[in-house]
């Protein structure tokens, strides 16, 4: 690597981490004095990432320790508050699904009092929340999977800001026309005629491929900005998260088209975080995993198992929520 | 059992060097030095830290008002960021050797059965 791949990674690194951007010149300039420093000495530039970190970690550091991350009473209060309105949902209203919804005020809650605020972060659970209140009140649960496409423009690419506007534009307008087109064929399609469905089938390929292409154009799909495909390791990431993304997203399609099954099938979509936190810690982490198993837990025996008397057993599944300190106390305390 | 006292000693290890940190870097920073020379004196002195977070902890000390980065223009050689202590941290490393030397003693006390 060179001075100006290890500067340019960095600062990519760095905005990644939406390190203030006064910070990142400094950091930038300080890094390239350090570099002279160490070339002049006649030390190598690998020996110098040995030695000062790898730019992702560097970044990482930095974003750490940034002045505004705080964590205040509304973050320390938002599980009791989220657990609250849980049982008043699920007691009151016995909306214990999608009442189970309010969990994800914890982590809104950290997002929203941490500076400065993750945007994309926040348009997730977003889309989660809609994704699950309208799907479960329209049971529409395709075509409203597509709103999760509206997260691939927010990775922006840095070379071409214009691009990246046309692209954020387009893949908005995209999904709402997807959306007003299914929703308006899709009651007279539904054992209608070849036409529609050769309609609809070709509606979604000119639609979304402009956006997978744009994905993965700009790098928010493989993750990776400028692929530097004479490293294996790089190609061995893109091939990851290549299989894993697409891997995940046909199989919920084919459970959504093979079998109806829409709902609880978006589960499969929490593969993807739990193969990052398996891939990303050297040991098996049970703490990191149980928010994610806990939900599948949750759904899958609120959704299927029966209880006599009771409508759905989410009265009963959420239970599942507790493994989560359980492990967490019981790992720390290994 | 070899990999449980590994694992122990590995973590002993850890914990010493990020209790002692701060400690170094600010004893290092008595002479205002630049970032590179830094961690060639930490280096030369033999203590082993993890140095890819030398940087972020360097930062860290400056918003903090421990320390204070300072561009030096005017050398003849090219720019570079010079930290030294503020008054704020030179009170503050007295006070950590201070802590310092009288916990080694009571450990040095204490492993050596005096």
């Amino acid at each position: 690597m060179t001075k100006e791949g290890f500067l340019n990674q960095l600062r990519e690194a760095l905005e990644d981490e939406e390190v203030k951007k006064s910070i990142i010149e400094e950091t930038i300039q300080e890094y390239a004095s350090m570099i002279d420093d160490a070339l002049e000495s006649g030390e190598s530039i690998e020996v110098f990432i040995k030695k000062m970190g790898t730019p992702k970690k560097v970044a990482k550091a930095l974003a750490k320790d940034r002045p505004g991350r705080r964590s205040n009473r509304l973050t320390a209060l938002s599980p009791f508050i989220a657990t609250i309105l849980f049982f008043l949902a699920g007691s009151l209203f016995q909306a214990w699904h999608p009442g189970w919804l309010f969990f994800l005020l914890i982590p809104i809650t950290g997002i929203l009092t941490s500076k400065p605020i993750q945007w994309r972060g926040l348009l997730i659970f977003t889309i989660l929340i809609v994704f699950i209140l309208v799907g479960t009140s329209t049971n529409l649960w395709n075509p409203l999977w597509s709103l999760f496409l509206l997260v691939i423009p927010q990775s922006q690419n840095k070379k071409n800001p214009n691009l990246n506007r046309v692209a954020m534009v387009y893949t908005y307008i995209a999904v709402a026309v997807y959306h007003v087109a299914v929703i308006y064929f899709g009651f007279s399609f539904v054992g209608g005629s070849q036409e529609l469905r050769n309609l609809y089938l070709t509606l979604s390929l000119l639609v979304f491929l402009p956006i997978l292409l744009y994905g993965f154009w700009n790098g928010s799909i493989q993750n990776i900005l400028d692929l530097d495909w004479k490293n294996p390791k790089t190609v061995k990431d893109f091939l990851l998260n290549l299989t894993l993304v697409g891997g995940v997203t046909i199989g919920y399609l084919v459970l959504g088209f093979g079998w109806g099954l829409w709902h609880p099938g978006w589960l499969v979509f929490l593969i993807i975080p739990m193969v990052y936190i398996l891939i990303g810690n050297k040991r098996l982490s049970l703490t990191g995993l149980m928010p994610f198993i806990a939900t599948i837990l949750f759904v899958l025996v609120g959704e299927y198992l029966a209880i006599p008397g009771q409508a759905s057993a989410y009265s009963l599944s959420w239970v599942f929520f507790l493994l989560i300190p359980i492990v967490g106390i019981l790992e720390k305390g290994r | 059992m070899d990999h449980l006292k590994t694992e122990l000693i590995e973590g002993f290890e850890r914990e010493l060097r990020r209790g002692s940190l701060v400690l170094v870097v600010l004893s290092v920073l008595v002479e205002p030095t630049h970032g590179y020379d830094l961690l060639r004196k930490i280096e030369q002195a033999k203590i082993e830290m993890d140095t890819d977070t030398l940087y972020p902890l360097l930062r860290r000390l400056e918003s903090q008002g421990l320390l204070e980065g300072k561009w030096d223009i005017s050398s003849n050689t090219r720019p570079r960021k010079v930290y030294g202590l503020t008054a704020l941290g030179k009170s503050l490393l007295s006070a950590m050797k201070k802590i310092w030397q009288q916990y080694g003693k009571n450990i040095e006390r204490i492993i050596n059965h005096d």
